[in-house]
């Protein structure tokens, strides 16, 4: 029964979030949880816990949260890849497009110590897609995959220092991959999709009454994605499968009080993406249909913000992060041109009334230009990469 | 609180221990630099475009011409097999290592000089055996069977020599960054049919005519023949016609029952033709450097459209040896030191499969050859062109035979697509 509501849950969430975004953080991991958490470039993310989204960030932090809250939050992020040949020519467009990218968190108190809470998001999600007929099509035209994560938590206060929390993730994924195989098979489209079980856990610790100390870790995520591959060629058609590991992530957080106005905070984030170590689609009979090797390394995001407290009702933010891509220059793919990003962000916060709050932040992500070097299957892509994301969120909260 | 402080210890280490790692990385594709291909008519890239095959539209042992495979960067169509893969991998287009006929018949009218071509590394050679330099339509090949006439001016170059000459035009030895091929043996089995043949003619011949005084003893005592002359010549006639489909087939299947010493002999052949060629991929390929070798067994020769006429226990015989060859060329080349270099195709299941199930291939036709036996000088691949089809046909036809033994382009698109797979499968493509 439990496991029918969850499935009924992940359905209506499919159904709700549409989730096609070029990953804004390194790989494709989604960190755009909360428009309030984007405007410090997501800094001090599992000790702030200012709102019910520290449900994904860490959920000790609901410990900090009295009543019930819902908290919605929108993220329009537009990613930019071009691809520029060694010679100097263009080719495929621009890989990024505008995808919006929603996520929902829920908390509630069960007792004064123990607080429930509910989130429903996107923590991986990819979409590139080139002109179809562009230099490198054979290599690869359109890349996405999409995740919904369904995140039933909980947390304790073991005393008034210490707040530890848990939670269960029910993650769906679906992906799909074509390029134009050439010769006699043609474009190959291939889908599959899977669900599967992960956990995360977090800890809050207020060192005194101004600074929390917060860490949190969420779990690898083990799919073997189950689809079909479509050709011109039917003996090349039929199921297909794709095993795949997303990493885990462990965040250290803090968030200093410095004074009434000024709040500052610093992140650091380490994310296991040394678990992915190629894209193997095998058939129906276990043969080999595609291998890309990928062989990423593991990375680390680190994030500063500062909030200002202009009055009660408002508030502004600023962040800046250095964010680390995990894919080696010697084996970028046309599928995610990824490279170490730099991200500055601003954002703020409104309140209406004392049972809501409005945020918004916007993020602009310097992405270092990407060189890559796939000669095959030819034509061979020898050039750069020119790319950059910008991302604009929205959150509303309401307390009751 | 010490409490606290053990459990967050606690939890910090596991998660630690639990973010990150993982298996060792997973080897990059190779980057090849040049793609070297021996063998026979299947990779002949142009041996014989030259002198009267030119002139006939000919040049590779499929339907000559532009067609839908498209054309290579240096504006020649694509009709091989290993024409598609290059183009796949980003290579220049194969070209023929070697050029010319050699006549050595009358006036030797068919010659035209042999030349060589630095840079061009398709060794490959229509005819081609495995060691034996007299392959099918060598000038010299006649001489292995007065019955075959197959005697023809083609260079046949066996493959040990194509290599040994690959060896000499580059240093003794590869670089590592080649991707080899060698895909030969199906005129092994045609050279041990045309020896089979040529027997069983010739046993045939041997019993009628040893049962022709006798079988003219009895035809004229039964009235069948009336001499008109004391050696009953004018009853020779007959008694052959009588004797031929009795006494002659009876010898002819004598000779070619399975247990006779003939087709073992020619099924031995065909292991050793197996074993000279697994011997030539160690010593000459692998242990002069190549790291990236493919070699093919022999496609479904029985169902080829040239054994047609053959009757079910001749295509037995036919796929036997084949199978003999396949399975010994798969076991000595699995037990290669340098077998992790190699990849085994797998030609034999691959066109077994296209004939079997058209469809899944978008074949319209595995029994039948395109290129018309009228119109095609010699009913040859070699000097079949658009012009030279079936009514309705066109260089992009999905026939899969051109001649009745050799692919159409569409059938070595459908080579290459299987190659580029068992490459993929091999972490090489």
């Amino acid at each position: 029964m439990i496991v029918k509501q969850t499935m009924v849950s992940c359905s209506v969430a499919a159904g709700l979030l549409v989730l096609s975004a070029n990953a804004a953080a390194a790989g494709f991991a989604l960190i755009e949880q909360s428009a309030s958490g984007m405007g410090n470039a997501f800094a001090g993310g599992a000790a702030i816990a200012d709102d019910a989204s520290t449900v994904f960030f860490n959920p000790a932090g609901m410990s900090r949260m009295s009543g019930k809250q819902i908290v919605i939050a929108a993220h329009a992020i537009t990613p930019s890849a071009k691809y520029t040949s060694a010679i100097g020519v263009p080719s495929g467009g621009d890989a990024g497009s505008t995808s919006i990218v929603p996520n929902a968190y829920f908390v509630m108190e069960v007792n004064p110590a123990l607080k429930f809470g509910l989130g429903v998001n996107a923590p991986f999600g990819l979409q590139t897609e080139y002109d179809s007929n562009w230099v490198g099509k054979q290599q690869a035209i359109k890349s996405k995959i999409e995740t919904v994560n369904v995140n039933p938590s909980l947390s304790y206060q073991v005393n008034d220092r210490l707040s530890l929390g848990g939670g269960l993730d029910y993650q769906h994924i679906t992906g799909e991959l074509s390029q134009d195989q050439g010769g006699a098979i043609g474009i190959a489209v291939i889908n599959g999709s899977d669900n599967t079980w992960g956990y995360n856990l977090g800890v809050l610790y207020r060192v005194d009454a101004n600074t929390r100390l917060g860490v949190a870790y969420r779990s690898t995520m083990s799919y073997t994605l189950n689809g079909t591959v479509t050709t011109s060629l039917p003996f090349a058609n039929g199921p297909v499968s794709l095993n795949i590991k997303l990493p885990d992530t462990l965040s250290i957080s803090g968030v200093h009080q410095y004074s009434d106005k000024w709040d500052v905070m610093a992140d650091v984030t380490f994310t296991g993406w040394s678990s992915f170590k190629q894209v193997k689609i095998v058939d129906g009979t276990g043969a080999t249909l595609s291998n890309t090797p990928e062989n990423w390394k593991d990375t680390v995001r680190v994030a500063v913000g500062v909030t200002h407290h202009y009055n009660p009702q408002w508030l502004v933010r600023a962040g800046l992060a250095y964010d680390q891509a995990p894919v080696p220059n010697e084996f970028r793919t046309a599928r995610i041109p990824d490279n170490n990003r730099t991200w500055l962000s601003f954002g703020g916060q409104y309140k209406p009334s004392m049972t809501s709050a409005i945020d918004v932040g916007y993020s602009h992500l310097f992405v270092s230009d990407s060189t890559i070097n796939s000669p095959t299957p030819a034509p061979s892509l020898i050039g750069t990469y020119k790319n950059s994301v910008d991302i604009l969120s929205v959150q509303y909260n309401y307390s009751f | 609180m010490s409490q606290s402080k053990s459990g967050s210890i606690l939890l910090m280490a596991i998660i630690l221990a639990g973010c990150g790692g993982g298996d060792s990385d997973v080897p990059a594709k190779p980057k090849f630099t040049t793609q070297v291909s021996f063998g026979d008519s299947l990779s002949d890239v142009g041996t014989y475009n030259v002198g009267f095959v030119a002139a006939a539209g000919g040049g590779q042992f499929s339907i000559n011409g532009p067609n839908a495979n498209g054309r290579a960067a240096n504006g020649n169509s694509i009709v091989n097999w290993t024409e598609v893969v290059a183009i796949n991998l980003g290579l220049p287009a194969p070209c023929a290592a070697v050029t010319g006929l050699i006549d050595t018949a009358g006036a030797q009218a068919l010659s035209v000089p042999v030349v060589s071509h630095t840079g061009c590394n398709g060794y490959a050679q229509g005819g081609a055996l495995v060691t034996n330099p007299y392959g099918i339509h060598n000038t010299y090949y006649g001489t292995y069977a007065a019955a075959s006439g197959l005697g023809g001016a083609e260079l046949t170059y066996p493959v040990v020599t194509q290599i040994n000459n690959y060896l000499t035009d580059h240093g003794g030895s590869f670089s590592g960054n080649e991707l080899v091929s060698v895909v030969v043996g199906g005129n092994e089995v045609q050279l041990q049919l045309t020896l089979l043949v040529g027997g069983a003619t010739a046993a045939a011949t041997a019993a009628v005519t040893a049962a022709v005084p006798t079988q003219i003893q009895a035809d004229i005592v039964a009235g069948t023949c009336v001499p008109t002359d004391p050696q009953a010549s004018n009853c020779v006639s007959t008694a052959v016609a009588e004797l031929t489909p009795t006494v002659g087939a009876a010898a002819a299947n004598t000779y070619l029952s399975p247990t006779g010493p003939a087709v073992i002999a020619a099924v031995t052949a065909m292991a050793t033709a197996a074993s000279e060629l697994v011997n030539d991929v160690n010593t000459l390929i692998l242990a002069k450097g190549a790291k990236y070798a493919m070699v093919a067994n022999i496609p479904d020769f029985a169902d080829i459209p040239a054994l047609a006429a053959y009757s079910v226990a001749q295509r037995s015989l036919v796929d036997f040896m084949v199978i003999t060859f396949n399975s010994t060329l798969k076991a000595g080349l699995a037990a290669l030191p340098g077998s992790a270099n190699v990849i085994y195709l797998d030609t034999y299941t691959s066109i077994k499969d296209e004939i079997n199930n058209p469809a899944k291939y978008r074949l319209t036709n595995t029994t039948a050859q395109s290129c018309d036996p009228v119109l095609t000088p010699q009913n040859r691949a070699l000097l079949c062109n658009a012009n030279t089809l079936i009514a309705g046909q066109t260089a992009d036809t999905h026939y899969l035979f051109s001649d009745d033994t050799h692919p159409t382009p569409y059938g070595h698109l459908l080579f290459a697509t299987y190659v580029l797979q068992q490459m993929t499968i091999k972490g090489w493509y």
